[in-house]
């Protein structure tokens, strides 16, 4: 049988770090293609701050999302601390989470993965007057598009060939390719017709403010300051069901406003860029395994996407999973070409 | 009653703002004036990082430790108010490391959520197994010393671009009180075999993925001369020298070399980083600062002198304290001389709350 030929389709986060992850495990046994209308600096992970605090899914086993954001921030930790950390776009930061309600300053899941998580003390506390409790730690932020075009990088060295091309419908895919990978978020809606899948809009300022070296967060996270490489990123909103992609100015003055009262310094932030994206939102990641069919013709899909708030924290653990499926399937097709030659 | 503050470091205009703010509604006639032949940037502040951080041990000087909070507190007022933008203030996390156990610093309580780091976070410094964190501030020169020169010039306070050779100069001028605030070169206006040059030298980088200050230390070889790396509003900076005793500005190339090597080794990611410019400078090293009264000359010719230098590598770090200390100096003088002149008594004492003065230092 000939080597299976995989086409990834999406090139935001999801669809180039699964693709990668493929390629890693089965070196030499299929072919990879990426396929996708968009790609950096125009996909929705561009807009996104790209910090590893996860987001909850209420679908997902606690343990899962774990086991996910501890691959992820393992992985990403490595290459923050290596000579490709500039060129990936990976660095540490540290920061705080505040509180205005002690009910909200639970424990969360994932503190023994961060460094150094810890409550904040009396005297850090007093920079914000209005919150009464806060935790402190260390995280990673992945800033795009420099982490999008290096795992572009990554895939052509691994000899994944990538393409521009939009794909209607994942059928028209079947007589090129044996297995589809589908990391298309948000578009998978239209796709595949997920109606469990839906947008969550937010909109996030951009500014130039290199004197902001600390993280802020607000309470459940709707207001936020993430400092990047070449700016720091304000937000946000979180509008169940818009698809409105395109910027609303009371809405950068509210979120100006917000950080702002956080970070009163940040009133002198220059270059203010507006960006929106839609999260792609499900209450669990869509992955598993799917065999459509025609006539007699077969196309084997892996899902994975919905990851809504939360891709660049679980983005490494689900893309391993993916790949494991991907296996999956390449192994039944080598299962039923051996049954074929009987 | 003029009074001459020589030299416009970090020291001298902070020491000048802080007597205008004391004393300049007490005191009317009070005529404020700075001399000095380098302003911002070409000060040895203006080389410095800007990290409020003081040296391991205070050796037993609480006076010092005292100066550094009064500082640090001062400085965290300024930092949700709009002027901490233009003053180059702003609040940075970070990294100290060591290869072996040691006290915690005088200032664990005086900096923000002070703790040991963790065994994960020490994975990121292979040859380092102990270290801490914790956030402090970092108070960039470059736009501190022009904040305050633009708070003293809106104050009427007035600059005089020139070396000043003696204090018998500035007396012979109509000089009531000098404040010497010179730094590494006190030695030229007064003999001062304790003030000795600890020569550094520094590596500007384009770096602005690096988030947090690293020091590292090594306990055999002394205080900044183990690499660090201490990310500022626009550049990095690299360092870990301190020669004792090197007057020598000028940059050189095996410094250099050594800087970028191990600031590379600390920091593989360093590799790739722009590099922008280069700068050496002499602390004004000194076993303790240098801040008390003296007196020269004698019967009616007699004024005051004012001394507060030898801030070595800290100078940043207790500006504000040695500034009020400064202060409370003139205020005591001020307070002498109103027997001569027809200053209230009552107004000089009602200056804003001067706590016990600590005896004077040598």
């Amino acid at each position: 049988m000939a080597a299976p030929r995989v086409a990834v389709v999406g090139a935001g986060l999801i669809g180039l770090s699964t693709a990668l992850r493929i390629a890693e495990v089965n070196p030499n046994c299929c072919s990879i293609t990426l396929l996708s209308e968009q790609f950096s600096p125009n996909t929705t992970s561009d807009v996104a701050a790209g910090m590893l605090i996860p987001h909850t899914y209420p679908g997902t086993p606690i343990h899962v999302q774990k086991q996910w954001f501890k691959e992820t921030f393992t992985y990403l930790f490595a290459i923050s601390n290596s000579a490709e950390a500039s060129e990936a776009g990976i660095h540490l930061v540290s920061g705080w989470q505040i509180f205005k309600n002690p009910s909200e300053a639970e424990v969360p899941f994932w503190s023994d993965i961060v460094l150094g998580f810890r409550p904040m003390s009396a005297a850090e506390l007093q920079k914000f007057p209005q919150h009464s409790h806060g935790q402190a730690f260390t995280t990673l932020k992945c800033d795009c598009p420099p982490y999008l075009l290096w795992l572009e990088k990554r895939l052509k060295a691994n000899g994944v060939q990538i393409h521009t091309r939009k794909v209607a419908d994942l059928w028209e895919l079947h007589s090129e390719y044996d297995i589809v990978v589908n990391c298309t978020g948000i578009g998978a809606r239209q796709l595949v017709g997920d109606q469990q899948l839906f947008p969550i809009r937010g909109q996030v300022l951009k500014v130039h403010a290199p004197w902001v070296k600390n993280f802020i967060r607000d309470g459940d996270g709707l207001t936020y300051i993430y400092p990047g490489i070449d700016s720091v990123t304000l937000g946000g909103t979180r509008e169940k069901e818009s698809w409105r992609l395109s910027p609303d100015p009371g809405t950068t003055k509210d979120i100006f406003d917000r950080c702002c009262s956080l970070e009163p310094s940040l009133q002198r932030a220059q270059d203010i860029r507006v960006k929106v994206g839609l999260r792609p939102s499900r209450s669990c990641v869509r992955l598993q395994r799917e065999v459509l069919s025609q006539g007699g013709a077969k196309l084997l899909v892996v899902h994975n996407y919905g990851h809504g708030a939360g891709g660049f924290s679980v983005h490494r653990g689900t893309a391993e999973e993916a790949a494991h499926l991907v296996q999956e399937c390449i192994a039944a097709l080598q299962g039923s070409s051996s049954r074929a030659k009987l | 009653m003029r009074i001459a503050v020589i030299g416009a470091g970090v020291i001298g205009l902070s020491t000048a703002l802080c007597i205008h703010d004391r004393f300049h509604a007490l005191v009317p006639q009070l005529q404020l004036e700075v001399y000095a032949d380098r302003f911002t940037p070409h000060t040895t502040s203006d080389g410095a990082a800007g990290l409020w951080q003081p040296y391991l041990s205070d050796h037993g000087n609480l006076q010092e430790t005292l100066w550094n909070k009064e500082t640090f507190e001062h400085l965290l007022g300024y930092l949700n108010s709009p002027e901490a933008k233009e003053m180059g203030l702003f609040l940075i996390s970070g990294y100290n490391l060591f290869k072996q156990p040691v006290p915690d610093p005088s200032w664990k309580n005086i900096v923000l959520g002070f703790r040991n780091l963790t065994p994960k976070e020490l994975e990121l410094f292979p040859g380092y197994s102990y270290g801490w964190f914790n956030t402090a501030l970092m108070l960039e020169c470059r736009s501190y010393l022009p904040w305050l020169t633009n708070r003293l010039a809106q104050r009427g306070v007035k600059f005089f671009h020139r070396k000043v050779e003696s204090f018998e100069e500035m007396f012979s001028q109509g000089i009531d009180v000098v404040i010497n605030c010179t730094g590494i070169r006190a030695g030229e206006l007064q003999p001062d075999p304790a003030l000795q040059p600890a020569r550094g030298q520094i590596i500007k980088v384009l770096a602005p993925w690096v988030k947090h200050f690293i020091i590292t230390h090594d306990m055999e070889s002394g205080i900044y001369s183990s690499p660090y790396v201490i990310p500022g509003s626009e550049f990095t900076v690299l360092g870990g020298i301190y020669q004792q005793g090197n007057w020598n500005e000028e940059n050189s190339a095996q410094d250099h070399k050594s800087i970028w090597e191990r600031c590379c080794r600390l920091l593989p990611m360093l590799q790739k980083a722009e590099i922008v410019q280069e700068w050496s400078g002499l602390r004004p090293a000194r076993p303790t600062v240098r801040l008390e009264r003296e007196s020269i000359g004698h019967g009616r010719s007699r004024t005051e002198v004012i001394h507060n230098y030898g801030h070595g590598g800290f100078g940043i770090t207790i500006h504000w304290g040695c500034a009020m200390a400064a202060a409370r100096l003139l205020g005591n003088i001020l307070q002498e001389k109103q027997s001569q002149s027809r200053l209230s008594a009552a107004a000089i004492c009602q200056t804003a709350e001067f706590p016990p003065p600590w005896p004077h230092t040598t």
